[in-house]
């Protein structure tokens, strides 16, 4: 693997929506938060869903190894990579 | 790009037998036939694959965080420790391999490239005091606000 990408929820700072972190570990469900225009946007490839974010997150460094593709997710959604 | 371990065993990223410790590694790990065989004969480490990063999982639970000076290569990795609650982002000597990392809504980040964390809301924006003092040359910083690199040579926990 030749791009590699990590998020973490920092305890009792995290801002993050909860029903996002939450959907991340026990479903498909995640709210969308408003985000800039164009490709931020609603209707953009990003959302909130972690594993949503981690996939765009790999797609932008597919360029440093486009060979394979994988992610973890903890089960409380609060580290992934 | 997989080069070592290119079958399934190889996938990232890795876990440990028993789930509790996962890694990402980007790049190449040397002397790994040998330490891959000490490590099956030390603790009996089973390898799920050929993949010569897969040794960093074997190396950290035989030592703990010393593990990072047993590896020589060219690299850069983070490791989760779930029991722990450790998160380790480490590179290589020479800083070959990129590690960037910044804290954005209560979310540590962390990134073989800058443009990898605008999908988590990140936005880069010029720090122009260290492009006029070349702090983004010489130190952490770079040439973002608020993203820095993980030293090279050095492990961050």
């Amino acid at each position: 693997m030749c791009g590699i990408t990590v998020v973490a929820h920092l305890a009792g700072r995290s801002k993050a929506n909860k029903s996002a972190i939450n959907g991340a570990a026990a479903g498909p469900k995640s709210k969308k938060r408003k985000l800039s225009n164009g490709v931020f946007g609603p209707n953009g490839p990003y959302s909130t869903s972690i594993e949503d974010q981690l996939d765009s997150s790999l797609d932008a460094i597919k360029h440093r190894g486009p060979d394979s593709h994988g992610t973890w997710i903890s089960h409380d959604g609060h580290v992934g990579m | 790009m997989e080069i070592n371990g290119l079958g399934p065993g190889g996938q990232q990223p890795f876990s440990n037998s028993d789930g509790t410790i996962h890694a990402v590694v980007n790049g190449e790990l040397y002397d790994h036939h040998r330490i891959r065989d000490e490590m099956t004969k030390l603790c009996g480490y089973k390898f799920k694959g050929g993949s010569d990063s897969e040794i960093v999982m074997a190396l950290y639970e035989y030592y703990g965080v010393s593990f990072l000076s047993e590896l020589r290569g060219e690299f850069a990795l983070c490791l989760y420790d779930a029991k722990k609650q450790l998160l380790l982002a480490a590179r290589d000597r020479s800083g070959i391999k990129p590690l960037f990392w910044t804290v954005h809504e209560g979310k540590l980040l962390l990134a073989s490239e800058a443009k990898a964390l605008i999908p988590f809301g990140w936005r880069p924006k010029w720090d122009v005091r260290s492009i006029i003092d070349k702090g983004w040359l010489t130190e952490e910083r770079t040439i973002f606000k608020g993203l820095r690199k993980v030293s090279s040579s050095s492990g961050r926990a």
